[in-house]
């Protein structure tokens, strides 16, 4: 019936993790978002060109990579400046170790822009290569490359995106300490909900109508896929052990309830579904609504988990 | 379920709407104990928004002190989270009606800027005045008045007293 | 009294404003349905071109008295559990006055303006926002204000108990009116249209009729609740009394066998914790209550003190005692370890004394209790007591 310290006495000495983790903030946040948004961008951006088999002809679809890339570079900005050494960043690439996600984060974070780079120099137009400065006739070398070898480019583009999708979930759940995040759940769920805002992302911009119906389907499917996993994440939470059933009561009625179910579940998933279906349906115009709900959906998910498993801890457990 | 005349293309029959909003206060009612709301949450928006920006002053006040101390958080209320509610309604209703443009509705002499400004001006107004009478036309008149609360009865009577007496000054403005 | 719901122990305060956003969406969507996304509509009504606020909004009021005057009626709803705004006389018509006239400036009222907002009408956004400014701007002038913000306090005030009948007949007299003004609105309407060589609000008389036969049924129905009379005696509340969490660990200590103890909070929290030898009320069959023996007294517990919990145990004949606080005021009292009272009277460390047992007892944590110095209350001078002693012998 009492509430006993469990943790070890040494997590006691360090004033950022007691009472509760309070090290991670909105850096950190908007970094999980942008990881997860990028992953989704370069991963639909490759399976839109494989569905068509034909390379992008909307300007915004050539140029994806590249902002995929642009918007990867903010995340890790963010990530820099959350970091206590910010000189020792060299030390992540001395190493790999194949049991630490942050390690394999390290790694992939790196691949992912070679990646996206032979992916935009195979979609952009010879036109625009030629512009470029001092390097354009290595450019069109590259470029020539990457067509001739598009699908093991794009499947490349698949691979490394969805590593880096799946390592952002990943990442908290190898922090054991913080129950909240003891779920393997959170690899995929973080992977789709990348996928979604990704999507929701190329339907704020200008694309052909048969990209946009694509898009738009492959949304409601990993919106569906992302309940279904908040459901198994919940369920998993509830049927298990004493640090998961606590784990799960700060979602099911305790202090993050609200915000979880009301900014998550419905204004990120089941309200932009239902809008998503009428317009499948009833071939509704597109309005910029629906993506931003999803957005922010996505962005109210790795916030609230990141709060909710800091706040979380063994010491709470009764 | 819809009318045919210009104005009123395209909305509910106005004694069918009433009878779901009744039903719809009825359910709050029946399962939270209390009824609706909306100046609420604009208060405690701009509240958390001025605290931001100069807590000292805020937390001080003497009327927004309430909203301050240990174990409270001025967004932690039911009525922030039910005007979300009203926002996501109204927008599934507007997308799935064909409504939602992007615009600013005006009578048919008014200009965009102008609107704009009275609409700002009104909102000021009508921020003062839901304070002083605790609550706006959501929160007093169709809460307090289905529960038959004898201020909210008056208050009801004293905003279309208000709006009437008003009215013939903004002539131009809707006509 | 099954409802409101909240009263039920069924969800947290977290939870319920979930429920906030649910019923939230249902009225964004009533209000965008009804029109009131459009401020030149919503305008419309204080030029008497188009009655549709006064018709929207009356009918919801109506609709919703009656509801809960037939509910509360037949005794579903518990009235003393419905919020109902307190009443401040001047403060409520100065303001509806000054709120009226920011309607007509605006077009919207605050409500409505954040439908319109959703449905991408700028206007109704700056509206919102102008709503924000202006109760900062009331924060700002309230020293000068506060006088009469707190003036005419009348506390909460109901029409119906002012005027001595009960609420049914009074929401009925409302539904009454409400058709009354309707159909005098509509012969405005009409009369301006005329004049104004202007288009009729058009209005499906189908469904306006069938809109006042439900509200005339309920209305019916609100009166027969007035002979409902006999039938509520059997629907009394099972009286109850209260124990504090002290009273209940001693008896439980000394006489456990006089007592019934069970947990009435969600089957979750009571399966984690609960106090010794309770069981748990919620997930009980059928018939549960009504076996248990009537010899002894049954003790029920949620998480605070709720009259609703009593009224779970009305199929038990017997005595039904309810703790007070619920179990976090038990957990404070007995199973926290007691601290040393600060001012120790004999009183105070009395009470210490009692407690440490008990949490002794309950907690199987048998350190003895820290060491207290008596000091005598030094309220009654020495002579006194000295003289009150030598008067004994």
């Amino acid at each position: 019936m009492h509430r006993l310290p469990v943790e070890t006495v040494t997590t006691r000495l360090n004033h950022a993790i007691d009472p509760s983790l309070h090290i991670w903030g909105w850096e950190i946040t908007l970094y999980l978002f942008l990881g997860g948004l990028v992953a989704g961008l370069l991963i639909l951006t490759a399976a839109l060109e494989l569905t068509r088999r034909q390379r992008p002809t909307s300007a915004a679809l050539q140029w994806m990579p590249l902002v995929a890339l642009g918007l990867l570079s903010a995340g890790m900005g963010t990530l820099f400046l959350d970091l206590e050494f910010k000189l020792h960043v060299y030390r992540f690439y001395l190493a790999f170790r194949p049991h630490s996600p942050m390690s394999w984060g390290a790694w992939i974070l790196l691949l992912v822009y070679p990646a996206g780079l032979l992916l935009a120099l195979g979609s952009l137009p010879e036109t625009t290569l030629r512009r470029v400065p001092l390097l354009g006739r290595l450019a069109l070398r590259i470029a020539a490359w990457s067509q001739q070898n598009r699908s093991l480019v794009l499947w490349t583009t698949i691979a490394v995106g969805a590593g880096l999708g799946v390592y952002t979930g990943l990442l908290l759940g190898t922090l054991t300490a913080r129950i909240q995040w003891n779920s393997a759940v959170l690899g995929p769920l973080f992977l789709t909900s990348g996928l979604s805002t990704g999507a929701a992302f190329l339907l704020l911009c200008k694309l052909d109508a048969v990209e946009r119906a694509l898009l738009l389907r492959w949304d409601l499917a990993a919106i569906l896929v992302e309940l279904l996993l908040i459901a198994a994440m919940l369920l998993g939470f509830a049927s298990g052990g004493a640090s998961a059933q606590l784990a799960g009561a700060a979602l099911l009625g305790g202090p993050w309830t609200a915000a979880f179910w009301s900014l998550v579940v419905v204004t990120g998933l089941l309200v932009p579904l239902a809008m998503e279906l009428l317009e499948l349906r009833r071939h509704l115009p597109l309005v910029a609504l629906t993506p931003a709900l999803v957005l922010v959906g996505g962005l109210a998910l790795r916030a609230i988990l990141l709060a909710a498993g800091q706040d979380s801890g063994y010491r709470l457990l009764p | 379920m819809s009318d045919q005349s210009p104005q009123d293309a395209g909305f509910w029959n106005p004694y069918f709407a009433g009878f779901m909003l009744g039903l719809v206060l009825l359910a709050s009612f029946l399962v939270m104990g209390n009824g609706l709301g909306s100046s609420g949450a604009a208060t405690r928006l701009a509240v958390s928004a001025a605290h931001a920006v100069a807590p000292q002053t805020i937390e001080h006040n003497g009327y927004f002190s309430q909203y301050f101390g240990p174990g409270k958080a001025v967004l932690d209320d039911w009525l922030v989270w039910e005007v979300l509610g009203i926002f996501l309604g109204a927008a599934m209703s507007a997308y799935a009606a064909g409504r939602m443009k992007l615009s600013i509705t005006r009578g048919p002499r008014a200009t965009g800027a102008r609107r704009l400004v009275l609409a700002l001006l009104g909102g000021i107004l009508m921020g003062v005045a839901s304070r002083i009478a605790r609550g706006c036309t959501s929160g007093q008149a169709l809460t307090g008045g289905a529960v038959l609360s004898l201020g909210s009865w008056l208050f009801m009577f004293a905003v279309f007293g208000g709006g009437y007496l008003a009215a013939p000054l903004l002539r131009r403005q809707w006509k | 009294m099954m409802l409101p719901l909240y009263t039920h122990d069924l969800f947290g305060r977290a939870t319920g404003m979930v429920l906030g956003t649910l019923i939230g969406i249902a009225f964004g969507f009533v209000l965008e349905r009804a029109g009131f996304g459009r401020a030149p509509l919503l305008a419309a009504q204080f030029y008497g071109t188009n009655m549709r606020v006064f018709k929207v909004m009356f009918t919801g009021i109506a609709t919703c008295a009656i509801g809960i005057g037939v509910l509360s009626g037949v005794g579903v709803l518990d009235l003393a559990q419905v919020t109902v705004p307190e009443t401040f006389l001047w403060p409520q018509v100065a303001g509806g006055a000054l709120l009226g006239v920011g309607f007509i400036v605006a077009g919207y009222c605050p409500g409505t303006s954040c439908a319109a907002a959703a449905s991408g009408n700028l206007d109704g956004l700056v509206t919102y926002l102008g709503v924000g400014l202006g109760t900062l701007l009331f924060g700002g002038f309230y020293p000068w204000l506060e006088k009469f913000y707190t003036s005419s306090a009348m506390g909460v005030t109901r029409i119906d108990t002012l005027v001595g009948v009960p609420f049914a007949p009074v929401a009925v007299a409302v539904v009454l009116m409400a058709v009354g003004c309707f159909f005098g609105a509509e012969a405005l309407e009409r009369i301006l249209a005329r004049r104004g060589q202007t288009a009729l609000p058009a209005g499906n008389l189908g469904v306006r009729n069938r809109t006042f036969v439900a509200l005339a049924g309920l209305a019916v129905l609100g009166l027969a609740t007035l002979g409902w009379q006999p039938s509520q005696a059997q629907e009394m509340p099972k009286p109850f009394g209260y124990i504090s969490a002290i009273d209940l660990a001693t008896r439980l200590s000394r006489a456990p066998d006089t007592l019934v103890l069970l947990d009435a909070r969600p089957a979750g929290e009571c399966k984690a914790a609960r106090l010794r030898s309770a069981q748990c009320l919620t997930g009980q069959p059928a018939g549960f209550v009504a076996s248990l023996p009537t010899t002894r007294q049954v003790v029920v517990y949620g998480n605070a003190d709720s009259k609703a919990l009593a009224q779970r145990l009305r199929a038990f004949p017997g005595e039904v005692l309810v703790l007070m606080g619920g179990y976090p005021a038990f957990a404070k009292a007995v199973l926290d370890p007691p601290l040393p009272p600060a001012n120790p009277t004999p009183e105070a460390v009395a009470a210490y004394r009692t407690q440490s047992a008990l949490h002794g007892y309950f907690t199987g944590n048998r350190q003895a209790p820290e060491p207290v110095q008596v000091r005598a209350a030094p309220a009654a001078p020495a002579g006194v007591s000295v003289a009150k002693k030598g008067g004994g012998c």
